[in-house]
């Protein structure tokens, strides 16, 4: 059913996955979906959550 | 069975099984008309028959057999005392309620805004924006006041950093609500960062920027 993507259009979601970016990909996805989401606000949750270890020694 | 039943044996498979249906279908629905007949006029086979029919067709939809659609348009259907069509039967036999006609409502219908980004946008987007405390702290490795600390966006890295090759997965959304895997747009063969980049870097409505893409990210290398 998925096979031909001229069957999809026009397009109405985008599911985004990304797991462990690297840096420059959070910057590519700030670029490319800051349009839909307050990706600063998304950050923010990422790198303040005691949890997380986004921040990573690169 | 023979070990590769042929399409034509198969397709009257199909038919008998739906002929048969059809006709069980079609002795319940004189069974239910029976049962209100004696409260209610027997009913124009009109508009709510057609639509029923085209609703049951809709719902299955499979192959574009005629007969699918014409039979159950031979039913007569029972009018409620005000005037409504009776459509108990067919709700409960079709699985389907009244309003399952705006079953695509069930999906988001509106298409995204397309967009287009190259490497270039990236680095300006990068340089130029206002990154916030946290989103700082996350590019610092990238990105300092302004000036991107290396000329290359999307590095390789040495073989004691393959922890950085990790998992992602980027789908565009039909109208249908399925997801269709973008992995055919990023080129073979590409680093992690790059491939994730190719995923993303373009939305468009209508999906045939796939070749487009290709040809642009060949040209970039």
């Amino acid at each position: 059913m998925n096979s031909d993507p001229s069957s999809q259009q026009p397009i109405v979601g985008r599911i985004t996955i990304v797991r462990e970016p690297s840096p420059i990909i959070f910057g590519a996805l700030h670029l490319t979906m800051n349009e839909h989401f307050d990706m600063d606000e998304l950050f923010e949750c990422l790198v303040k959550e005691d949890t997380s270890h986004v921040r990573c020694q690169y | 069975m023979a070990a590769r039943p042929n399409v034509e044996e198969l397709l009257k498979k199909l038919a008998d099984i739906q002929q048969a249906y059809s006709q069980t279908l079609l002795e319940v629905h004189e069974a239910l008309a029976q049962l209100s007949v004696s409260s209610s006029a027997s009913g124009l086979p009109g508009a709510s028959s057609t639509k029923s029919a085209k609703r049951r067709r809709r719902s299955t939809r499979d192959t574009e057999e005629k007969p699918s659609a014409d039979w159950i348009t031979k039913v007569e259907r029972p009018k409620g005392a005000d005037g409504k069509s009776v459509t108990l039967g067919s709700s409960v036999i079709t699985g389907e309620s009244e309003d399952s006609d705006i079953e695509e409502e069930f999906y988001v219908q509106k298409p995204l805004p397309s967009y287009t980004f190259d490497h270039e946008n990236l680095r300006q987007h990068l340089k130029t924006y206002e990154f916030k405390k946290y989103g700082k702290i996350l590019l610092e490795t990238v990105v300092e006041n302004g000036r991107l600390l290396d000329p290359t966006l999307f590095k390789e890295y040495p073989a004691d950093e393959l922890w950085h090759n990790s998992h992602y997965s980027v789908f565009d959304v039909g109208r249908d609500g399925a997801p269709l895997s973008r992995s055919q747009v990023v080129e073979k063969g590409s680093k992690i960062d790059s491939a994730i980049w190719q995923a993303i870097q373009v939305r468009r409505d209508a999906p045939t920027d796939i070749h487009w893409e290709r040809t642009n990210s060949i040209n970039r290398m």
